[in-house]
This record gives structure tokens, sequence and C-alpha cells, in this order.
């Protein structure tokens, strides 16, 4: 169940959204950055550097000290930045924060125009991607994404990629950019993107083939996504050894880009009848990635309709009350909500 | 500035220190868990949820995993540990039993089987800890219950060995410091010089909130107490002196604030606490300062300023922190209990209401735990005031002794609570308060006592709705007393009460709905004891219109069958009962006006078999009657193709068949025994004893009809082998060899007995119908071996039965068919030295018959 190893060290560095709202009280440098980093054989060590950033991408972080000598620093050792953000981007995070994403994805848009630093801005892209994502804008979405891996292929913000993991088709103008996007032969990660967003649509089978090919590409965070999408094809008709495989795979994803995945893991063992270990799965997305949003609130739905097959129904109460309070306006909070009136008591609710 | 925290899967070090697991109040004081890696983030968020079954599944699943290192082993059984002990926390007594168990043992087996193994030092010291919060927990029950020495006792015996292992690993932190030295590098996988010094500060601090609670289990005032707290300060001073970025800062400073109250040194208490305020504490420490602000008034017995502070708390500060709400009930039960001592009504109920509008705060807002704590609180209250005019608060209270496992203080309460809404008039309340009391003592198998109440509580109200139901109650509870021989409340034969209780229901509430349960109850105690014609007669009592009315007929057609059975050596009395019992089973279908019904239904047909049944029993005289209504309920039924009616219509027709056979009407009981589709097992069963019972009876020119009648039965019967039990099976293969024997048929019915003989040695029955069957040839050798078997008759039967009786008979008979006449004379004249009756007129007649064959008359004269 080890859900990343230190092969993928480098690959982790998912951003959490919250800190950003803890640093407000951080001790300001002028004109400072400060880089907390990891030492020692096994990264127990800790240390931190002063100096000026001049980029941080998924390979290194470049760092001017007070001295003028530029030392490179490895990304996979980098655990927290402290830095200067405009006013803008302060407000984008505090809408983010705050839930209020259609006002953050604006604030964000201002930002990157305010932010001269490219190592800067691709992190507010990446928040952008997030909020869009949030108000269920895929399709716009997925510009920002590509527009970020154009600018740094190894980004260590390839978490938020925008791709389908929910059941249903998509709407038509995101199949629309889907179509174009899985015809960019030269562009792993959009074909990635486009065949996610085909396959369950009339173009399902071409999407497939796609997704067949990209598994085997040399980026494994690509490869192991697009295996991961075809599970959204087989979901109803999985077996065990299917199912070992799956969690193979998943041990061997970085625990940021493995939010999609577990959640088609719940699902394949509701589906059979798997409901605790089902439930386990489903609940890992609302709680390790609570950015997640529309799968976080598909989630608790389903995993309190896990738990109550379990005969457990003040925990599945607790799950469908929080898809209701935290996740509002989504379609499955509305879907908890009704749930919850149906349940013994539930008409107080 | 911001800070940019790239999370890495990397175990931390710092996790090791965060995830020990510390009681809720501590949790919300000290430096909140901060968990690193996916498994223990993951398991925060279950916890945080209250979702602790998968939460320790997830746990059990892991620590099942082949292979897992043993450095994450170790982490998991801290937090697994952690999980049950917040599962324990949130649970009420005896359900958290286990889970305080297991909470400790799951890290301390880990510790034990892997001493020297990354981790094993902090799996100790979660065990230690979870002692502590289980010390703490059984110390704050206590306390809301004025004291209590004998819990008080038991919190110190958990304190104590928190302490001792406390300490131990206070050493074993301060030896691997010490084999560090100052270079600071440490194995892979063990704690960094660094984790040791945050360690060992740690303990420092758990081992001040150990001597703190041991403290609290002292009177104020006592040596004890102040020895306890003064080495409790001790523990915490070099802590108020860390960095004040440390974690252990400002809840160390706070528990200075905290011992110096509980020390009565409430000007350095002040001093100390305004020092703290100033000082701009993190907001939780702000909060639970606010808390220490108002108990340091209310200790001193400054209501009025502790009241005034209270007051002046905003909501935002009551939903921040458990501990402030808290405070401001302590403040308000105070308050409440000084204004019932001056007998101020208006301000006593005011701070009653106000009290228990605070418990529903914190019941809204801080869950299980602190909700339970705040109810013990105000139950503690409600006994100290002798009971509050409020109803609400009483019941509350009530309610709160029971989750606490108070089963007895939570008896008085419902009992006080119970008085007083019969005081506001509200019997109808009152009665569902009492009927909540009897209830408890119902849940925890106090038979007599919930026995006792239950009947108290339905005969004062007898008009209350539920009155009959809380009598039933009382029954079934005084019939598990008297199960388990309990003496009765009263002193009285437990069995002797059930009756009477049974025998009271009747006559309280004679035609109420529970007559028919009543009923059935006295039906059960009647077959219980055998005693056949009081168990009808419940049986008939059961209302026509109550549920169990079909279960009744049922019991009814059963308990005739035993009766009968019961009285066949008095036949003029089995005849007056099953005369008796046919006319109510007609009742049943016939109705008022004496027709057969539109529609037969199940109740119908039942008692439709039964009436034929027992008029078969009546004698032949009825049989036509039998016969009429067999016949009717069969064509009534006829267009029913329900499984039960098919299976019902079976049953009939044997039935039909035994009456036509009784009335020698052989040829029309073959027809229908040709018609036959479906046959049940024990109705074949009861044909052919019927059948079987008609040998010799009939006519002599219609014994070899009944015969081949018989032999289709047992055919049909023997044709459905694969359906039949064990008993069916016998009866049915002996019905075979009978008529074999009865038609005369003696070379098949030899062969048919040698088979039963076989199969059932020990069946005296079956050997002497083989002897007789043997007997009934011609031929010498046939005749030798029926002596043989008569001598097997006689040898394994009691000497002088009847069964042995006969078979000298016969051994007498079989012989002089020989032609050893001496020989049989000698054993009808051995016979009759000791028992000269013979067996009775029939067999002595015949006996004497067979001695003038065999001995001739100057003999037998001299």
């Amino acid at each position: 169940m080890e859900r990343s190893t230190n092969n993928f060290l480098a690959i982790v560095t998912a951003w959490v959204a919250a800190a950003w709202s803890l640093c407000m009280a951080a001790p300001l440098l002028a004109q400072s950055d400060v880089v907390h980093l990891a030492t020692g054989n096994d990264g127990r060590g800790r240390t931190i550097l002063r100096g000026e950033i001049l980029d941080y991408n998924g390979r290194e972080l470049t760092l001017q000290q007070a001295n003028g000598r530029q030392k490179l620093l490895p990304a996979n050792r980098v655990i927290r930045i402290e830095t200067q953000h405009t006013k803008e981007e302060t407000a984008a995070d505090e809408a983010f924060a705050q839930g209020r994403y259609d006002q953050a994805a604006a604030l964000y848009e201002l930002a990157r125009n305010t932010d001269k630093r490219t190592w800067a801005r691709r992190r507010i892209v990446a928040q952008t991607v997030w909020s869009l994502k949030s108000l269920g804008q895929e399709a716009a979405a997925g510009e920002q994404f590509l527009i970020l891996t154009k600018s740094d292929a190894d980004t260590p913000f390839f978490d938020c990629i925008p791709l389908a993991w929910l059941p249903g088709v998509s709407g038509v103008e995101l199949e629309q950019k889907a179509r174009r996007w899985i015809e960019q032969d030269s562009q792993p990660v959009a074909m990635l993107l486009g065949a996610s967003h085909l396959l369950l649509s009339s173009q399902g089978a071409a999407a497939a083939n796609r997704l067949q090919h990209l598994s085997d590409h040399e980026d494994p965070r690509i490869a192991m996504l697009a295996r991961a999408q075809l599970w959204r094809r087989q979901i109803a008709s999985t077996n065990n050894k299917q199912l070992a495989d799956w969690r193979n795979l998943l041990d061997r994803l970085p625990e940021s880009l493995a939010a999609g995945p577990t959640y088609l893991l719940g699902r394949a063992l509701i589906q059979q009848q798997q409901f605790e270990d089902g439930a386990l799965e489903l609940l890992r997305l609302p709680i390790l990635y609570p950015r997640e949003r529309p799968l976080g609130a598909r989630a608790l739905l389903e995993a309190g309709r896990a738990l109550e097959r379990l005969d457990q129904m003040p925990e599945a109460a607790r799950l469908y009350r929080e898809a209701v309070a935290n996740y509002p306006g989504d379609a499955s909070a509305g879907e908890a909500r009704d749930l919850l009136q149906a349940m013994p008591g539930g008409k107080r609710e | 500035m911001n800070d940019f925290i790239p999370l890495c899967r990397r175990v931390l070090s710092a996790r090791w220190l965060a995830v020990l697991f510390c009681s809720a109040a501590w949790t919300a004081t000290c430096c909140p868990a901060r968990a690193d890696t996916a498994d223990e983030r993951f398991l925060a968020g279950l916890r945080q949820r209250q979702l602790y079954r998968l939460a320790e599944t997830f746990c059990q699943q892991r620590l099942a995993e082949q292979g897992l290192p043993i450095e994450e082993h170790a982490a998991l059984v801290v937090e697994f540990s952690r999980t049950l002990a917040e599962h324990a926390w949130q649970e009420s007594p005896p359900k958290a039993d286990p889970l305080w168990r297991r909470a400790m043992e799951v890290p301390a087996d880990f510790a034990r089987d892997h001493p020297d193994a990354p981790g094993a030092l902090l799996a100790r010291v979660q065990a230690a800890l979870v002692l502590l919060a289980r010390g703490e927990l059984i110390r704050q029950q206590a306390e809301v219950r004025g004291q209590d020495q004998r819990t008080l006792a038991e919190a110190r015996g958990y304190l104590s060995t928190a302490r001792r292992e406390l300490l131990a690993c206070a050493t074993l932190a301060a030896d691997r410091l010490r084999e560090l030295g100052d270079s600071g590098r440490d194995k892979p996988g063990f704690l960094s010089r660094a984790e040791l010094v945050a360690l060992a500060n740690n303990l420092r601090y758990q081992l001040a909130r150990v001597s703190r609670n041991q403290a609290e289990c002292y009177a104020p005032d006592t040596p004890d107490r102040h020895n306890a707290l003064s080495l409790a300060t001790e523990h915490l001073q070099p802590l108020t002196e860390l960095d004040a970025e440390d974690p252990l800062y400002w809840p160390s400073r706070l528990e200075v604030v905290h011992c110096l109250r509980l020390a009565r040194d409430y000007d350095e208490a002040d001093e100390r606490l305004a020092s703290l305020l100033s000082a701009d504490p993190p907001a939780d420490i702000r909060q639970r300062a606010l808390a220490e602000q108002i108990l340091l008034p209310l200790d001193q017995d400054r209501l009025a300023e502790a009241l005034k502070l209270a007051d002046q708390l905003s909501a935002a500060d009551m939903s921040a922190a458990p501990e402030v709400a808290f405070a401001s009930l302590r403040v308000q039960l105070k308050a409440w209990r000084a204004a019932a001592e001056q007998q101020d009504v208006a301000a006593s109920k005011r701070y009653e209401q106000q009290a228990s509008a605070l418990v529903d705060d914190i019941q809204r807002l801080h869950g299980p735990y602190w909700t339970r704590r705040a109810e013990s609180l105000l139950a503690g209250s409600v006994a100290k005031t002798g009971g509050g005019s409020d109803l609400a608060v009483l019941i509350r209270a009530a309610e709160a002794e029971y989750r606490a496992g108070q089963i007895d203080n939570s008896l008085d309460a419902y009992d006080r609570a119970r008085q007083q809404a019969a005081q506001d008039g509200q019997q109808e309340e009152a009665f569902k308060l009492g009927y909540t009391a009897a209830s408890i003592e119902h849940q925890r198998k106090q038979h007599a006592a919930a026995a006792e109440r239950f009947r108290a509580l339905s005969l004062a109200s007898p008009d209350e709705s539920q009155a009959p139901a809380a009598h039933l109650l009382a029954i079934y509870n005084a019939g598990q007393a008297a199960k388990t021989n309990a003496k009765a409340a009263n002193g009285k034969d437990p069995l002797a009460e059930y009756v009477a209780m049974l025998d009271e229901h009747l006559r309280q509430w004679p035609k109420g709905s529970t007559t028919g349960q009543i009923e059935m109850l006295r039906a059960k105690l009647a077959e219980s004891r055998g005693d056949w014609p009081a168990a009808v007669a419940a049986y008939r009592g059961v209302p026509t219109d109550q549920e169990q009315f079909a279960e009744a007929v049922d019991g009814a057609v059963y308990g005739y069958g035993k009766w009968l059975a019961q009285l066949q050596n008095d036949q003029e009395a089995a005849v007056n009962v099953a005369n008796d019992g046919a006319r109510w089973f007609e009742s049943l279908f016939l109705g008022t006006d004496n027709r057969w019904p539109a529609r037969w239904g199940q109740i119908d047909r039942t008692a439709a078999l039964a009436a034929a049944r027992l008029w078969l029993a009546a004698g032949e005289r009825a049989v036509p009657r039998a016969e009429r209504i067999v016949t009717e309920a069969l064509a009534g039924t006829r267009a029913d193709e329900t499984d039960e009616a098919v299976v019902w219509r079976a049953d009939a027709s044997c039935l039909l068949i035994a009456a036509l056979a009784r009335q020698g009407r052989l040829d029309e009981a073959r027809d229908e025994v040709d018609k036959l589709e479906t046959v049940r097992p024990q109705a074949m069963q009861q044909l052919l004893e019927e059948l079987s019972g008609l040998n010799g009876k009939l006519p002599k020119q219609q014994q070899a009809p009944l015969a081949e009648l018989q032999g289709r039965v047992a055919r049909l019967a023997g044709g459905r082998n694969g359906q039949l039990g064990k008993s069916a099976q016998r009866a049915i293969d002996l019905a075979q060899a009978r008529a074999h024997a009865a038609a005369g048929r003696t070379t098949e019915a030899i062969a048919a007995y040698a088979a039963l003989a076989e199969k059932y040695p020990r069946e005296g029955q079956i050997q002497e119908e083989y002897a007789l069957a043997l007997s009934a040839a011609k031929d010498r050798k046939t005749l030798e071996l029926a002596l043989a078997k008569w001598h097997e008759v006689e040898t394994k039967s009691r000497a002088g039965g009847d069964r042995w009786l006969r078979a000298r008979y016969q051994l007498a008979a079989v012989l002089y068919r020989l032609g050893d006449h001496k020989r049989s004379a000698t054993v009808i004249n051995s016979t009759r030295v000791l028992h000269p009756e013979l067996g009775g007129k029939e067999l002595q007649q015949r006996f004497l018959k067979l001695l003038e064959k065999v001995q001739p008359p100057e003999s037998g004269a001299k």
C-alpha cells in the first residue's frame, strides 16, 4: 500500500494551498527568499538557505546567495519556500482558501501579470488550474495546464492536471477541445488530456487506443496516469487479480498524482461488494486531496452509500453532512442531501 | 512573505513526537498532532470524522501486510493505539473498556516484542500515555460523582502505573542521549539528538500532567495533594523557560497556572495568568487561559466575579474551546446551588435553565466527550440540590448517569424525575419515566426488580395506554426471575408470583389487547407442567381478533392430542373431551349462524381437520360427522392452489380415507387413496396407524380388502421414501408388515417383520409381532423359529408384565402345535404359580383353554 517511493521524490512536490495562507506571519526578509531544505542521506536533516530564487522547476532550484554565487539545489530536497507575494496573489490565495474559486481565478489572472518572476508565475498558473477545476471549468483548466507544462515539462505542479475521473461524458466545449488535444502528437500531456476526456464519448475506442500507446511513455507520470485512465472502462468487471495490479500501480504512483486512480479503485472495490475497503479508498479523496473538490464530493457520497450497506448509518450520515456542508453547489452534495433526508430522522437535518 | 510547503512522504522525525496519543483536553491545549506521512494524515482525517471503525480496520490491514518495515510498523502501532484511545474517549462505558485495553496493549506488546527496534521507545511512551488518559478520565468521572473513593482509587492506580512507565521512558531517553554524546549522530531509523531532547521535554510535560491528576485525586489542603502539585510545578518549570516557538512552552505556562489554582496559591496563579495573557499567546492557549480566568474566582467562592466573567464571554469564545464553555457551566451550576440554598426560587430556576442551555451548547459544539462531562456535572448538581424543579434538567441528569454507566444513580434520578412530573400534573410523562427506569432494570437483566417496577407502574396507572404492556413486561421479567430461581423482590416464590401476575393481568385488563399474549403464556406454562386441560383452556381463551389466535388454534390442536393420549385408559372421559373439543373447533368455522364458511381460511381449515380428528376419537357414531366436515372443507378449498392449501388437502384426504375405512367403506377409501397426489409423511403415518387400528375390528370379509388398502397406502408412502423421516418410515414399514399379516400373506409378513426386527432389535412391539407372524406359519421349521423368538421376547420382557405373559402363552401355544404337550403344560402351570390371574380375564381364558388341551382333565383334577 506504500503510495510512493523515493524514486519519485523528485516529482512529489505537491503544493498545499492551505500552506499559503499560513505564511502571512512568517518573518519577512526584504528582497530575500528563504528555502527550507532536507539534508542527509535519509532526508531527515534540515537546513535553511537565504538568497534570491532565480528559478524553480521540477528538476532544481537556482538560488543566488548574498555573495553573488549561484547555488543549484535539487527540487526534491526543497521542503518549503518563503518568498514575497504580490497583493493580487495574496488576495487570490485568500479567495481560494475561502472557497471563492471564481474570484480566485480572476485574481490569479491579475497576479500573473503583476509578478515578473517566471518561476512564481508558474505557481500562479497552477493555482488558476485548481480554481478552474473546482468551478468545473475543465476545458479552461486544460488550456492553462498545457501552458504550464510548456513552460516547465517537469513542473512540480503536475498534480493539478485536469483529467477526467468521474463517470459521465464531457460537455460539448470540452469534447471539442479534447479532440484538438488528442491530435497533438508532439505533446504527450495534451494527448493524455484529450484521450481522458474522450474516453467515455463516441470516440472512446480511439481514446483508449491513444491511452494504451501512452502507457509506455518514457515519462512515468504520463505512463501511469494513462494506464489508470483505462481503468475507467473496466470498473464494472474487475477481478481480484486486476485489483491487485491496480494497487501495484498505485503503490508506484507519486502520492500527489494518486487522487483519480484511488477514486477508481474505491469504486471498483464497491462494485465487488467490498464496501469497507472501498469506503476507505474513497475517503482518501476528501482527506488527502482537499483541492480535488468534485472528486472529493463524489467520493464522500459513494463512501456514505458503502457505509450504509455496512449498516453504519451514523457514519454514513456524517459523510453526507460533510458533502452538503463543504461542497455546496456540487451535484454530489445535492444527492447527499437527498440521502440524508431519506435516513431515519433525516427530515430534521 | 509566504511559505511554500512541498510535501515530502519521507517519514519526518517531528511527527514521532506529535502523534502520541493525548487526551482530548491535552490535544486542545498542546501542539495539535501534525501528521506527515499519508497514512498518518489519512488516519487523522478518519479520526476527525469519528470514523473509528474504519480507521481501526485500516490500521489492522496495514499492520498485517507482509514485509512492512519495522519503522513503519512502529508508527502504525502508535497510530492504531491513538485511534483506539480516541474511540474509547468518545464511547461511554462499558463499550469503552475493551477499546482502552487494546489501546494500551497494542503499543506495549510492540515495545515488548521489539525492544531494540526504532520506535520501541515511542511505542512504550504511547502505552504510558494511554494509561494517563484513562486515569485522567476516571478521575474526572470521580470528580462529578462527589469524589467517589472507589473511582478515585481506580484513577490513582492508572496514574501511578503511567507515572512509573513515563519515568522509565525518560530514563531510557536520557541514556540514549548520553550514548549519542555531542556528535548527535544516530543510527538510521532511530531518534536523533534533537528528537530525543524534544521527547525528554514531552515526557516531563506528561509527568507534570500525571502529578497534577494525582493531586486532584486527593482532598484539597491535604499534604498528598500539595506534594503532587509541587512535583507537577517542578516538572513544568524548565519547560516554561523554553523558546516561545517550542510547542510545549505555552501549554506548560498554562499548566502551571492550573497547578497553582489547585494548590490554592491564588495570588501567584493570578499573576502568572495575567503575565501569560499579556504575552500574546496562541489563540488556543488564550481560550484555555480564559477558562482559568473564570475558574480562579470560582474556586475562591467569588461567585459574583466568576459570573461576571462568564457573562462577558462571547459566543466565539464558547465555541472555540470546550474548556471555556465547561468553566462557564461550572459557574452556572454553582450559582444554581447557591440560589437553591438561599431558597431563591426564581434565581435557582434561572440558573438551572441557563446550565441546561449550556449543556445543549456543549453538545452541539464540542462532541460526545465534553457532552458526557457536562451532563455528568449537571447530574451531580441535580443530586446535590436534591433535585431541581426543571423536569427537563432532571431527565437530562438521569440520562447522563445512564450514559456514564452509573445505573443506580440513573434509576434514582429517573425516580426523582417521575415524582417531579407527577407533581407537575404530567401523568403521562411520569408514566414514561417510570417505564424507562423499569426498562433499565429489564435491560441489565435485574428481572425481579424490573418485574416489581413494571408491575407497580402499571397498577398505579391502569388507564394509561401502555399500562397493559408494562404489566406484560412485569410478567416476562417475573418469568425470567423464576427461571433463574431468583427470589422475587417481596420474598415470595417467583413461580407462584408469575402465575399470580398472569391471573392479575386478566382481572385488571380482561378485554385488553394483551389478553392473547397472556393466555398464550398461561397455555405454555400449563404445557410445561403437562396440565393439558389447563393448556387447552388457555388456548381457547385467546380472543379471535388478536394476532396470537392462529397460534392458539394450533396449540389447542396439539393440546387436545396430548390430552386424549393421557386419557387412553379412560375411554368415557376421552370421548367427552373429544366431543367438547370437536364442538369448539366446529364453532370456529361454522360461526354463530352455524353455516359452512363461504371461504375457507387457514384457521377454518386447521379447525376443520382438528374437529374431524376429534369426532373420529369420539366413537363410531361421530365418524360420519368427521367425514362430512372433511368433505365440505375439501370442496371449499378445491380452487385454492397455494402450497399451504395443497398440503392441507393431502392431510384432509388422509383423514377422509380413515373416516371411510372406519365405516367399512373400503372401496371408497381405496378410490381416495388413488386420488392422493401429495402426501405428508406424518399424515400417512397417522392414516396407517388408524387403518392398523381397524385390524380385527371390521367384519371378517372386509379384512382382506382392509389389508389391501393398508398395503396400498403403505406402498404409496414407501414410494416417497426419500421424503420420509426415520420414524415415519418405521411406521409405514410396520403397517405394510401388518397388512401382509392381516391378509394372511404369511411369507410376505414374515419377510417384512424379519427386516423390521433386524432394524429395530430393541423394540419389543416389533419383536412380538414378528414372533406372532412366525407363529402363523404351518410348517415345523418356522414354528421352531417362532418358539425361539418367543423365548427371546420372554427373556427380554419384564417378568409378569403384559408382554411377558403374552410370550408365555404363545410359547405354550407353539409347543402345543409342535406336539410337545408336556412342555406346553409345564409352561402354563409354572406361569400360574406366580401369576395366577394370567394377565387378565381374556388372556387367562386363553391360557386355561390351552391347558385343557395339553393337560388331560384327570391330571388337572389331581
